[in-house]
């Protein structure tokens, strides 16, 4: 199943826009900052929670139901105790050029998935959702967490690192499903 | 002499008295040692980890799963013979070992989530 190029090229604008941050540091013109940092995580957060309210409103497929269910409730809570962690360090989500990037990049990847249907969708969302978390792992590692001051912010981000790698290869483990390569089920065994 | 075998009769006594109590607490651990209690263990769910991932217990231990994570995880047989159901963050779920036989488990939610009992 070939996904349309132009989905192909929204996407990546989307990585490439997380992707900018994975820069080294010195090449860095600002480190962001922890508000800034808290604002990426909110705006990557809410990202993944639209893209999978998306793929419940199109997708049959059990599989990417149940996994973009699961993006809803695991981004949420996240997404909670961002806030909270925010509110107990005075730390209010702030707006960069990452994260207005990020959510520019959002509107023309979501008007692209909804004009695609059935398994081309499902291929498209799941794809991008591989590509998001791997995109936004690296982030985190690589720029958002070296470059946090407060200490609690840092453990935070160290703590949700888990969280994204875990949905990275449960995204995987659909995709092979899909592909007819293996189910999520018996990736388990 | 009826004082001498009155005098050892009250010495065999106070013998007794003395290390009876003694062969009993010997026996009995002697039949403790035989027969393990059951034992409690605790399995966290952290980090998107079952920590430890793989432990050892014997029919008859007691297994208790709490989840320190910020989202909901399951403890699912691989063969279905458990399933916690969806454990909610802060909670926890126990589960006795009733059959000898070493099982891998998971999360139905983060199936990259494993884990094994080995039950001895």
């Amino acid at each position: 199943m070939n996904v349309p190029t132009e989905v192909v090229a929204t996407i990546a604008t989307t990585i490439l826009a997380i992707g900018a941050l994975n820069a080294p540091a010195q090449a860095q013109a600002v480190a962001p900052t922890d508000s800034q940092i808290v604002g990426i995580v909110v705006a990557a957060n809410q990202i993944d929670i639209d893209y999978a309210k998306l793929a419940l409103s199109k997708s049959k497929s059990k599989q990417i139901r149940a996994f973009a269910q699961q993006m809803v409730t695991d981004h949420s809570a996240l997404q909670k105790s961002v806030f909270d962690l925010g509110a107990k360090l005075n730390v209010t989500p702030a707006e960069s050029d990452t994260s207005k990037s990020l959510k520019a990049g959002v509107e023309a990847t979501t008007d692209k998935l909804k004009a695609l249907k059935s398994k081309a969708f499902d291929k498209a969302y799941i794809d991008n959702e591989i590509a998001y978390h791997q995109a936004v792992i690296d982030t985190v590692n690589k720029v958002l967490i070296p470059n946090a001051l407060n200490a609690e912010l840092k453990s935070a981000l160290s703590g949700a690192v888990p969280l994204f790698e875990g949905h990275l290869e449960h995204a995987k483990s659909v995709q092979a499903a899909l592909e007819g390569k293996t189910s999520a089920q018996q990736t388990t065994r | 002499m009826p004082r001498n075998s009155s005098f050892m009769r009250s010495m065999v006594s106070t013998a007794f008295v003395l290390v009876a109590p003694l062969i009993v607490q010997v026996l009995w651990a002697g039949g403790v040692a035989g027969t393990a209690p059951p034992i409690f263990h605790a399995v966290l769910m952290k980090d998107f980890k079952y920590q430890p991932s793989i432990l050892a217990v014997k029919v008859g231990d007691t297994i208790e799963w709490k989840n320190a994570d910020i989202v909901p995880h399951t403890v699912t047989a691989v063969d279905k013979t458990f399933d916690s159901g969806t454990i909610s963050p802060g909670h926890s779920w126990k589960f006795i070992v009733r059959t000898a036989e070493s099982v891998n488990y998971f999360c139905t939610l983060h199936p990259n989530m494993r884990a094994k009992l080995i039950v001895q």
